[in-house]
C-alpha cells in the first residue's frame, strides 16, 4: 500500500522528492484525484506505507509543509 | 564582429544553451499540469532552473520566480509590494524599468517618490544620502544594484544597514551585477532580487526572474491571474510562490537554455583587466569624454565593465553607426535610463556606451580603440 503527501505545488513537490531521495526514500510525484479532493488540482508525492512517517517528519523539518496525506488506493 | 554591448545581451550565447532549447522544444509539454512524460520533463526543467538560480542568488528554488525578463520582475515586485499611501525612495541611476513602474504609481497617487544622489565618486557620501532620504514613512526602497549607464555599483548592503530599519522593503535590480560580480540576496540585505537571464548569464532573452530572500518572503499582489495548475478550484491566484506570479505556461525552452547557462557557467576572468585597459586608454584620446567613470584603476573595482564616451561634437547615435559599420557593436542614446542621463549631465546629448563581456579579448579592445582614430 501507498500513501500520497500532498504538497502545495509541483514545485515544492519536486523540492521535496529530490530531499527525500537523497535519504533513500523512494517517492513518485502524482496528481491523483486524491489530491484533487484536498486542493482542487494540485500535486503529491506517492511513498511506501513503510516510509510515510519518516517522510513526513523529514519534510517538516525542511520546512516543506505536508498539506495533507491520503490513502493511495 | 567585435561585440561590446553586453549590457543589453549577453553574446554570443553558448552552444550548450542552444542544445537545451531545441531539447526541450521536442521533449517539453506543458510543465505543472499533467502526469504525462512531456509534462513531467517540462516540470523538471523549470526545477532544475529554479535550483540553479538559487544557488547562485542565496536563496531556494521555491522563493524563484521565473519571468520572462528583469522588467517583468520589477513589475511584480514594485506593484506587488508598494503600501498604498506609502513613500518609495530610489536613486539617480536608475532605469526606466524602475522609474516606469514607480512614475505609474506616483501618478495614480498611489505612492509618493523620493530621489537621492548617487555619489560617484564616494560610496560614503552614497549611503549618507540614502540615510538621510529614508525618512520614517518610508516602506520601500527600489534601488539598482549597477548603473546600466555608467557601470557605478551602489554599496548596497552598506545602505541597507545604514538606514537600521527591518521593516523598510528593498528591492535590487541586479540587471547589471548578476553574472558579473558575485550577488547574493542574504549578504546584500535585500529583500527581492530582480535579474535577467540573457544578460551576464548568457541565457535567451525572453528569460528572467524574481528572487526572494528565504528569510522574509513577503506576499505579493497579482498582476496577472490564470491558470496555475494547482488550487484550481480556488478564486484567485495560489498564495505560495512561485506558483503566486507565474500564471499561464511558461517559457520552457528559454528556461532550458538559461538552466544550460548556469549550469556551465563561471565569472568572466579577465572582464575587469580589459576594463582597466580601456579606460587607460580612452583616457588617452584627444576628443573622448568620459561620462561617471571610474577616476583611476583602483576605483575600477566598484564598476562592472560599462563605459559611456562621447567623441568630440559627434552625435552618439551617428557615432555607433559608424562603429557598426567597422562591425563593432555598441550601443548609443539614453539606454532606456533617462534618470541615469541626467544625474550624468548627458540628457540631451546621450552617449555611445561600450560594455564588455565574457567573449571579449584584449584584440577585440584593441580593434575597438583604433577604430576610435
Amino acid at each position: 500500500m501507498n500513501w500520497i503527501l500532498v504538497l502545495s505545488s509541483v514545485t515544492y513537490a519536486l523540492k521535496a522528492q529530490e530531499l527525500l531521495g537523497k535519504r533513500q526514500i523512494y517517492s513518485s510525484l502524482t496528481r491523483s484525484a486524491a489530491i484533487r479532493k484536498v486542493r482542487g488540482c494540485g500535486y503529491g508525492l506517492r511513498v511506501a506505507a513503510g516510509d510515510r512517517l519518516r517522510a513526513e517528519q523529514l519534510l517538516r523539518e525542511a520546512g516543506i509543509r505536508v498539506l495533507g496525506t491520503v490513502e493511495d488506493r | 564582429m567585435i561585440y561590446l554591448d553586453n549590457a543589453a545581451t549577453g553574446f554570443p550565447k553558448s552552444d550548450a544553451v542552444g542544445r537545451a532549447m531545441q531539447d526541450a522544444l521536442v521533449s517539453c509539454g506543458n510543465p505543472g499540469r499533467s502526469s504525462h512524460t512531456p509534462a513531467r520533463n517540462a516540470d523538471r526543467v523549470l526545477f532544475r532552473c529554479r535550483e540553479l538560480l538559487a544557488e547562485r542568488f542565496g536563496s531556494t528554488p521555491e522563493n524563484v520566480v521565473l519571468t520572462k525578463n528583469a522588467t517583468e520582475a520589477l513589475n511584480f515586485a514594485i506593484k506587488g509590494l508598494y503600501r498604498p499611501g506609502g513613500e518609495v525612495l530610489t536613486s539617480t541611476l536608475e532605469h526606466n524599468a524602475v522609474m516606469r513602474p514607480l512614475n505609474a504609481l506616483r501618478a495614480a497617487q498611489e505612492i509618493t517618490l523620493k530621489q537621492f544622489r548617487v555619489d560617484l565618486t564616494d560610496d560614503g557620501v552614497t549611503v549618507e544620502n540614502f540615510r538621510i532620504a529614508a525618512g520614517e514613512r518610508t516602506d520601500m526602497a527600489v534601488l539598482t544594484h549597477a548603473s546600466n549607464v555608467c557601470g557605478r555599483i551602489l554599496p548596497i548592503r552598506a545602505m541597507r544597514d545604514a538606514v537600521k530599519r527591518e521593516d523598510l522593503l528593498l528591492i535590487v535590480d541586479a540587471s547589471q551585477t548578476a553574472g558579473h560580480i558575485p550577488v547574493d540576496i542574504r549578504a546584500l540585505g535585500a529583500d527581492v532580487l530582480c535579474l535577467p537571464g540573457h544578460k551576464g548569464l548568457y541565457g535567451p532573452t525572453g528569460t528572467g526572474a524574481l528572487i526572494c530572500n528565504p528569510e522574509r518572503v513577503p506576499y505579493f499582489r497579482t498582476l496577472i491571474e490564470g491558470g496555475s495548475g494547482i488550487e484550481s478550484r480556488a478564486v484567485g491566484m495560489p498564495d505560495a510562490l512561485p506558483e503566486r506570479l507565474e500564471a499561464g505556461t511558461q517559457n520552457v525552452c528559454g528556461f532550458a537554455g538559461l538552466a544550460a547557462a548556469l549550469a556551465e557557467f563561471r565569472f568572466p576572468d579577465r572582464e575587469q583587466s580589459l576594463f582597466r585597459l580601456l579606460l587607460r586608454e580612452l583616457r588617452k584620446k584627444n576628443g573622448v569624454r568620459l561620462y561617471g567613470a571610474p577616476t583611476d584603476d583602483a576605483a575600477a573595482e566598484k564598476y562592472v565593465p560599462v563605459l559611456l564616451f562621447n567623441r568630440g561634437e559627434t552625435d552618439c547615435e551617428s557615432f555607433a553607426e559608424r562603429l557598426a559599420s567597422r562591425e563593432i557593436a555598441v550601443r548609443a542614446g539614453l539606454h532606456c535610463a533617462p534618470a541615469a542621463h541626467r544625474a550624468l549631465g548627458t540628457l540631451e546629448t546621450g552617449g555611445v556606451r561600450v560594455s564588455l563581456g565574457r567573449g571579449n579579448t584584449p584584440a577585440d579592445v584593441q580593434y575597438f580603440l583604433d577604430a576610435l582614430r
